[in-house]
């Protein structure tokens, strides 16, 4: 799975909590929380997302790496990487 | 245009932005009377089982919250108090319990806030139940209705049944399902007019305390702002400490503030040991 694939899955599931955001016209480095306006529950919503698609750990502790959409995709590229070793 | 009966009627649809073309008249000569307005509104309050599929319509929420707002101001008089709470123990509490947890299992702070609304609420009966035909029915069951704004506009708070009585996993659980099941738009309409206590909570981002206004019949809402951090004086020294402002509005018709005070700082100590929650 490609960076390109990765960053289709989670455009998609942040899709599914923010259906009435074009997500290609959105910053990549900006901070999805203001960006989408989603809260707590739904940002928990979007790890669950992940981690039920791809398989991915995503510790609490993780979350601020997670909290842009470039920094989404680049953090779940690393940690795949890192499995398949 | 259909006729109108008065002008208080009028007065009634305009404030509430009723289309009077919409509302069936029951006058002697099909004329709209106030209360054919209001039951207008109430319909939009309480959407038929029927409507449930679509009932998630911007506009009928829009008018249900002018309704109910609108009519929480005319009756309930109203007080205000608030509380600083040190929040800090749940955040470790959920650090810790979090770190083992799948995300499907994961805790957030709202749950707590929720749990320990009830457990006050149960411990002070004053605050949880009905108002209604002049005199206030304490709810034998607290039944925490849980403020969830809909994206793009829109507030409901369905009840979470029992939140003082289940586990916080089951709360939490079910939490999930209720916003999940909210912002589909399938909320049963029962699920509008159980709640016997309010609470809402700003989340993280936006500001520090909010002052809710009652949902009637209900006579208290309660409301968690955003967490800061801030200096905080603990055990004679000053360090930096999360801390979350939490607000009451109460019916005076039904207590007072001092009790209001009482049953605002037993959410607060109660916050205090989130492994009793």
């Amino acid at each position: 799975m490609n960076d390109l694939d990765i960053r289709k899955v989670v455009q998609e599931e942040l899709n599914n909590i923010a259906p009435e955001v074009d997500l290609a016209t959105i910053d990549p480095a900006g901070d999805l929380r203001e960006t989408l306006d989603i809260d707590s529950m739904d940002f928990l919503n979007f790890i669950t997302a992940i981690h039920h698609r791809l398989g991915v750990e995503i510790p609490e502790l993780d979350y601020p790496k997670l909290v842009t959409l470039d920094g989404a995709v680049a953090y779940i590229a690393a940690k795949l990487g890192s499995s398949k070793t | 245009m259909k006729p109108v009966l008065d002008e208080m009627c009028r007065n009634l649809a305009e404030a509430q932005g009723v289309d009077l073309s919409t509302v069936t008249g029951s006058g002697s000569a099909g004329e709209i009377t106030y209360a054919d307005v209001e039951r207008h509104l109430g319909e939009a309050v309480a959407p038929p089982e029927r409507k449930r599929a679509t009932w998630l319509d911007l506009d009928a929420m829009r008018a249900a919250i002018a309704a109910a707002m609108a009519r929480s101001k005319r009756e309930i008089p109203h007080y205000y108090l608030e509380h600083q709470v040190d929040v800090m123990a749940c955040e470790q509490w959920l650090t810790q319990k979090n770190a083992t947890r799948p995300p499907d299992n994961r805790l957030l702070i709202g749950a707590l806030a929720i749990k320990a609304a009830a457990l006050a609420a149960r411990r002070f009966p004053a605050f949880n139940g009905f108002y209604r035909d002049g005199k206030f029915e304490p709810a034998s069951a607290v039944h925490a209705g849980v403020a969830i704004a809909i994206r793009s506009g829109g507030l409901v708070a369905p009840a979470l049944h029992e939140a003082d009585q289940i586990s916080i996993d089951e709360l939490m659980a079910r939490m999930r399902d209720l916003v999940q099941r909210t912002r589909a738009g399938r909320i049963r309409s029962s699920e509008l007019s159980d709640p016997t206590i309010t609470v809402t909570s700003l989340g993280e981002r936006g500001v520090e305390t909010l002052y809710g206004i009652i949902y009637p019949p209900q006579v208290a809402i309660v409301g968690f702002g955003k967490i800061v951090t801030r200096p905080w004086v603990i055990d004679g020294a000053i360090g930096p400490r999360s801390v979350v402002t939490v607000t009451l509005s109460a019916d005076h018709r039904v207590s007072d503030g001092h009790a209001g005070s009482l049953f605002l700082a037993e959410i607060g100590r109660l916050l205090q040991e989130p492994d009793e929650l």
